[in-house]
């Protein structure tokens, strides 16, 4: 009896191993592979690729190499449908809180099938707080007003997510919400523009241009191909056209390849990520680990050595077209699709990704960096969630740093952020 | 080891030096450390001694050495296995279902440590530290930090120990514990025999025992003694937090190693006892997660000196931030687990009938894989959290 047992456990252990895995190899990721793999200019990977790619990829920078991770990312959709049931639970079973900085709110919708937990929001029917609006207005517009004394372009660019763009292809309970709803930076990009801030905030051109293709299919988040299009046309359109720069084509075949991996080498603890950046001279402001990842330091300006790894965080260009001045380039995750193809066109560039700089998003920061850096231009890329939340707490430290030097927040202030940020219990 | 290890520190700290004294410092190519240094160095150091003592036959075949000293179920992150108790098994495994059922069950409950447990109490850690500047850290959110942490690495570590014995008894090896309890413990001494055991017994006969152990005078004795907790300290990485952890506490073992002190412990109630193995122990993990000994300092000085959240401070100030349902749920779990003795374990299992029995047997099968399952789930779907003693 206890020896049958035994057995029904063991095979229940391996089927509970391998049928999922099984499985998946006869879910192939279906319907828009070949537009995605269009837009994003790759082939996608197979598992039955395998072998020729083992003889002619030496690429173990991740532990495994990347083609085994870029065939589970592409091939492996099961992984998706795992996520959806933790986090479901998670999110309505235990109120869980999404990811680093960010609660459960009332008008906070979860994007459950993401990794990442990651958290959506379109226009709240009471839409933007107002309070949140009018601080955030104010700290923006003081500092683009000490930026144009010193001479200094700021460019404001606000990518809209998949929530906004295609809401048809969203979760039926994300998208009874945000079906009819106006884009959620709407408003707020108005009374920007009103204050005399350039501010890039095209949802049409996402909507007339096959937008459904630029996005990653389970994710609020565009992809590389669809950052490097869009970066594409607001070079050719307008951002810096006033500066006669002609946009470079986006990669093309036999380019390095972009690719979204989900590291697996990580996910079974058999290897470290190493992210490789240039630690500017005054860098040690901003160095720090997310999430365990250890950073390391790397110094080299060939911008193909941090694509090749596809993680560019931290980086400074100095291959750039001659006579177009330098860029500070500071942006959210949506930058990191964006921000070496944009970075190309300047003759210098410094590129910062805020997910890293933690503590370092205080007041003063920003002009702290201006006035190390020396920038000609600089341009934000924030997805438009970051300046038109729902909830205010996502992007207080973004709103502090904008601040002078010496400033902060009034407790007052911070009351009204707080109250629409109070968390369902 | 002493190379890929302590290269960088030692030329930093001579840099140090020489900056002061205001001589050219030397150029370092930082050297990288490959990973489970620590442990198989360790093992092989064992085997060598062992051999040079007589403890342990020479091993002819290089494939068994080889098997011996890069096994990969604790390669990484221990247990570190002596080569006497594996040799015969080495040599000759019986490998049946009895065996292979227990691996499963063992390496489930370690998966679901680290996973579930381990990454949960991670989270918060890691947030509150990357986010919050310890200048707006309040007592509660110092306490609520450090008190995840103290659940991380102790669910984290026994979790992989745990995993690592499983899957040896699977392949027919039968890997000595690591971990009994050691929040349980009633003293310092008793917490390093309950905690990372490998460890402890091999300093204790390669270094501890050699270096003259209990023998001489009590100053002698307590010489040895911090030497251990020194370069214990250093073996968990070349970095003074490390050794000012290995130190702290040495310290307490000295101090209860002494007549007056020790006597006066042991009188003292249970209760207070317990209380005091886990202030120490939670001071020292202070100093063993923030590497900056000012920061550490202002972390302990938040965590007794009632210090309240800045109006100003984000909202991740807030501790109540970090508590949602599942947090408390999984650090309610988390304590329970901890504080079970060994003994009231058995008692709880003997409840489902004698070892061997069907009932428990088909309870303790069905558990594993509910374990099993919730882990892997947040496995794919979580964001990932590496072991802490890979680095080691």
């Amino acid at each position: 009896m206890v020896t049958l047992l035994r057995l029904v456990f063991v095979c229940a252990f391996v089927v509970l191993l391998a049928v999922p895995g099984m499985l998946t190899f006869h879910r192939v990721a279906a319907g828009d592979e070949a537009a995605r793999s269009s837009v994003e200019n790759r082939r996608y990977a197979r598992f039955s690729q395998i072998p020729n790619r083992l003889r002619n990829n030496p690429d173990f920078i991740h532990g495994l190499p990347s083609w085994v991770e870029t065939a589970f990312s592409d091939q492996m959709p099961i992984r998706h449908d795992v996520t959806r049931i933790v986090n479901s639970t998670l999110v309505y079973g235990f109120g869980r809180a999404t990811g680093a900085g960010v609660s459960i709110h009332r008008g906070h919708w979860f994007l459950t099938e993401t990794p990442s937990f990651t958290h959506m929001a379109c226009a709240a029917p009471a839409g933007i707080n107002e309070a949140y609006a009018n601080l955030l207005l104010e700290a923006y517009s003081g500092f683009n007003t000490r930026m144009a004394a010193r001479g200094v372009d700021v460019y404001l660019i606000l990518p809209p997510t998949q929530a906004t763009i295609n809401p048809s292809r969203l979760p039926p309970y994300l998208r009874d919400r945000c079906e009819d709803q106006p884009p959620p930076a709407t408003r707020l990009v108005e009374r920007l523009r009103d204050a005399g801030a350039r501010v890039a905030y095209d949802v049409d051109w996402f909507r007339e241009t096959g937008a459904e293709h630029l996005f990653e299919p389970r994710s609020y988040h565009w992809h590389f191909g669809g950052g490097m299009r869009y970066s594409e046309y607001l070079l050719a359109e307008g951002m810096l056209s006033e500066l006669g720069i002609e946009p470079m084509p986006v990669a093309r075949e036999g380019e390095p390849n972009f690719t979204h991996r989900i590291d697996l080498a990580n996910r079974m603890g058999v290897g470290w990520t190493q992210y490789r950046f240039f630690r500017p001279p005054f860098g040690e402001r901003f160095r720090g680990t997310s999430n365990g990842v250890q950073w390391r330091d790397e110094t080299g300006d060939d911008y193909a050595r941090f694509v090749n790894n596809g993680s560019l965080e931290q980086a400074l260009f100095t291959q750039g077209r001659p006579g177009t001045g330098r860029a500070l380039i500071i942006g959210d995750s949506f930058s990191r699709q964006a921000n070496f193809y944009l970075a190309r066109h300047f003759e210098e560039a410094l590129v910062l990704r805020t997910n890293f700089m933690g503590q370092a998003l205080a007041p003063g920061s920003m002009e702290a960096l201006v006035e190390m850096y020396q920038p000609d231009h600089i341009l934000f890329i924030f997805v438009e969630t970051k300046f038109a939340p729902v909830d205010p707490q996502d992007s207080q430290a973004i709103m502090s740093s904008f601040l002078p030097e010496g400033t902060r927040y009034r407790a007052s202030d911070w009351q009204v952020i707080r109250e629409g940020s109070r968390r369902r219990r | 080891m002493g190379h890929y290890k302590y290269f960088n520190f030692l030329v930093d700290n001579l840099n140090v030096a020489l900056g002061a004294l205001g001589l050219p410092e030397l150029a370092n190519e930082p050297v990288h450390l490959p990973i489970g240094i620590s442990f198989f160095t360790f093992q092989a150091i064992s085997y060598l001694v062992d051999i040079h003592r007589g403890d342990a036959k020479v091993q002819k075949n290089p494939l068994y050495l080889g098997l011996y000293i890069s096994l990969f179920p604790q390669l990484i992150a221990g247990p570190i296995v002596r080569y006497n108790m594996v040799d015969a098994e080495i040599r000759h495994r019986v490998i049946t279902l009895a065996h292979y059922s227990q691996g499963i069950k063992l390496f489930c409950a370690g998966l679901f440590m680290k996973a579930a447990i381990a990454d949960t109490m991670a989270r918060i850690v890691d947030e509150a530290l990357v986010q919050v500047p310890i200048t707006d850290m309040g007592t509660g959110l110092a306490w609520l930090v450090i008190g995840s942490y103290t659940l991380q690495i102790f669910f984290d570590f026994a979790g992989y120990s745990l995993m690592a014995l499983g899957l040896g008894r699977m392949f027919g090896f039968t890997f000595p514990i690591n971990f009994n309890q050691p929040y349980i413990s009633t003293s310092i001494r008793e917490f390093w025999r309950r905690w990372h055991i490998s460890l402890s017994s091999w300093f204790r006969d390669y270094l501890y025992i050699p270096l003259g152990g209990s023998r001489g005078s009590s100053l002698t004795v307590y010489r040895n003694l911090l030497i251990v907790f020194f370069v214990t300290g250093l073996w968990h990485g070349a970095s003074w937090n490390f050794v000012i952890w290995g130190l702290w506490h040495g310290l307490f073992i000295v101090l209860e190693r002494n007549s007056v002190i020790g006597g006066t412990l042991d009188r003292l109630p249970f209760l207070i006892r317990r209380g005091y193995l886990l202030l120490v122990v939670i001071i020292g993990w202070v100093f063993f997660r923030i590497e900056s000994l000012p920061d550490a300092l202002a972390v302990l000085k938040r965590m007794f000196w009632w210090t309240p959240v800045p109006e100003t401070a984000s909202v991740l100030a807030d501790p109540r931030h970090y508590l949602d349902g599942w947090v408390m749920a999984i650090a309610a779990l988390a304590i329970v687990w901890s504080f079970i003795s060994p003994e009231r374990g058995r008692w709880l299992a003997d409840r489902l009938g004698p070892a061997g029995s069907g009932l428990r047997e088909a309870v303790l099968s069905l558990g594993s894989l509910i374990l099993f399952a919730i882990a892997a789930a947040l496995v794919v779907a979580g964001s990932y959290t590496a072991f802490i003693y890979f680095r080691f």
